[in-house]
C-alpha cells in the first residue's frame, strides 16, 4: 500500500469501517510511514476535540421531560402507535382506546421479548458483524487496548482476555446495542472463522457454560459468572465453541 | 436478560429510551444551535418517542430515539423557515475531492472547548450533523446512513469534507492564537 492508497481509505480506517485485510494493510503503512501517520494522529486528534464538544443534558431537564410524559401518559397512550397524529382524542374514548391498545402493546411486547427474542438478536449481529463492514470497532490483538476502549462506551467494564494461546487469538471489539442495551461484542478468531462474545451485565448468579439450540446454522453458548451474561456465536463447531467458552473462563477467574 | 420486560409502559420506556437522553438533547443542541430550542426539541421528541413506543420493534433503541429527535428538529425548522430549505439541496457528492486530514497542518491539540464548540457550529448543517453522530455517537457509516436517510457514500463524503474543513478552521484559530469568533 502507498501513500496515495492509505489517504484514500485512513478515515475509514480510523472509523473501524475496514474490513480486516485492509486494516491490517494500512497498519503496516502507517507503521513506516510518519507523514500518514501524522496524518491519522490529526484525525484522531480531530476526533478527541470533536468528542469534548458533547453536550450533555442540562440538569432537571430530564425530570421536567418525565413529569410531562406522566401527565400526558392517558392521552399519549390513545393515540395508535404508527401515525402522528397532533389531536387528542376525548377522555372517554382515550380510555377505551387506552385500554384496547395496552392490551395489544401487551402482546407484541410478549412476543418480542424472552430468550428466543434474545437469541435471535444476537444472531443477527453477529451476521450483520461478518457481512458487513462493522465487525470491530477497535481493531487490536491486545487486551490492553480493547479493554478501555469500552470505557466511556458502556456503563460497565467487560472483561477482556487474550486467547492466543488457546488458539483463539483475539482480533478486536465492538460496542453493540442488543434487547435495548450497550452490550461489549469481543471479536475472537478460530482458523479463518470469527467469534462474536456479547457481555452485559446481570443481577442473575454465575451458571455453568450451556449449548443453546443452533441459531440459523450458527452454535451459541452461554453462561454467567461474576454478574456478567456471556454469549458466544460462531459458525465453527460446537465443541470448539465451547473450549473456547471455558478458555475465556478460565482466563478470567484465573486473572481475579 | 429480558429487554423489554412487560410492566408499565412508562417504566419501559424510561428503560429503553432514556438511557439516550443526553444523546438526544446533543443532538437536538448541535442542530438547532442553542439550548433554548434544544429543550423544546427534545421534550417534544419524548413525548413523539413514547407515542410510538408501541411500534418500536426492539433494535438499537439508540437509533429510534435519535431518528425521531432529528425528525422533530427538522419539522420544527421547516415550520420556522416556511418555503426556505433546511439544507440546500444537495447534489450528491460521491466524488471526493481532497479533503482528507492534512499531516502537515498541525491543530486543535491545545484547543478548547468553546473553540471547538464554535468551529463545528460553523459547519454547514449536513455536515455538522454526520461528524456529532460519527465523532461523538460512534456511530457507524451504515448507522449514520440509515438515521439520516441518505447513502452510505454521501455520509462519507460529508464527514470527509466536514473533517476537512473543521481542521482548516481550527488550525487558523491555533495560528490567530485562539480568539473565538461570535
Amino acid at each position: 500500500m502507498n501513500c496515495d492508497d492509505a489517504r484514500r481509505v485512513l478515515a475509514a480506517y480510523s472509523d473501524g469501517e475496514l474490513d480486516l485485510v485492509r486494516n491490517l494493510e494500512v497498519e503496516e503503512h502507517l507503521r513506516s510511514c510518519d507523514s500518514c501517520a501524522l496524518a491519522r494522529e490529526n484525525l484522531r486528534a480531530l476526533t478527541r476535540a470533536a468528542h469534548s464538544a458533547y453536550f450533555s443534558a442540562p440538569d432537571g431537564l430530564r425530570e421536567s421531560v418525565l413529569a410531562g410524559l406522566r401527565e400526558s401518559e392517558p392521552a399519549a397512550r390513545s393515540v395508535a402507535g404508527r401515525h402522528d397524529s397532533r389531536r387528542w382524542i376525548t377522555t372517554g374514548l382515550a380510555l377505551a382506546a387506552g385500554i384496547l391498545l395496552g392490551f395489544f402493546v401487551a402482546q407484541v411486547l410478549v412476543r418480542h421479548s424472552g430468550e428466543q427474542t434474545l437469541l435471535a438478536e444476537l444472531t443477527d449481529s453477529h451476521v450483520r458483524s461478518l457481512i458487513g463492514t462493522h465487525l470491530i470497532d477497535v481493531a487490536s490483538s491486545d487486551q490492553h487496548t480493547v479493554r478501555p476502549w469500552f470505557e466511556g462506551r458502556l456503563d460497565f467494564a467487560p472483561p477482556v482476555a487474550d486467547l492466543s494461546g488457546q488458539g483463539f487469538p483475539l482480533v478486536g471489539g465492538r460496542a453493540e446495542y442488543i434487547g435495548g442495551r450497550t452490550v461489549a461484542a469481543l471479536v475472537y478468531e478460530r482458523r479463518k472463522h470469527f467469534i462474536n462474545l456479547f457481555i452485559w451485565p446481570t443481577a442473575a448468579g454465575n451458571q455453568e457454560v450451556k449449548e443453546e439450540k443452533p441459531q440459523r446454522g450458527y452454535h451459541i453458548v452461554r453462561w454467567r459468572a461474576a454478574g456478567m451474561n456471556y454469549s458466544a456465536i460462531s459458525e465453527i463447531a460446537e465443541e470448539d465453541l465451547r473450549k473456547f467458552a471455558v478458555a475465556f473462563s478460565e482466563a478470567n477467574t484465573s486473572s481475579h | 436478560m429480558n429487554p423489554r420486560p412487560v410492566e408499565n409502559e412508562t417504566t419501559d420506556f424510561e428503560k429503553t429510551i432514556l438511557p439516550h437522553f443526553d444523546a438526544a438533547y446533543n443532538l437536538a443542541r448541535w442542530l438547532t444551535g442553542n439550548e433554548h430550542d434544544a429543550r423544546d426539541m427534545v421534550q417534544e421528541s419524548c413525548l413523539r418517542a413514547f407515542k410510538f413506543f408501541s411500534g418500536f420493534r426492539g433494535g438499537d433503541a439508540r437509533s429510534w430515539f435519535l431518528t425521531i429527535v432529528r425528525n422533530t428538529v427538522y419539522s420544527w425548522v421547516q415550520r420556522r423557515q416556511k418555503g426556505k430549505h433546511v439544507f440546500q439541496p444537495e447534489e450528491e457528492m460521491e466524488q471526493f475531492e481532497d479533503v482528507s486530514v492534512n499531516p502537515e497542518q498541525m491543530f486543535a491539540r491545545n484547543a478548547n472547548i468553546e473553540t471547538v464548540r464554535a468551529a463545528i457550529a460553523q459547519l454547514s448543517p449536513e455536515f455538522r450533523e454526520a461528524l456529532v453522530l460519527r465523532e461523538m455517537e460512534n456511530y457507524s457509516y451504515k448507522e449514520i446512513a440509515d438515521i439520516t436517510g441518505v447513502r452510505i457514500g454521501t455520509v462519507m463524503s460529508r464527514l470527509a469534507r466536514g473533517r476537512g474543513q473543521l481542521q482548516r478552521i481550527l488550525s487558523q484559530k491555533e495560528e490567530s492564537s485562539g480568539g473565538i469568533a461570535s
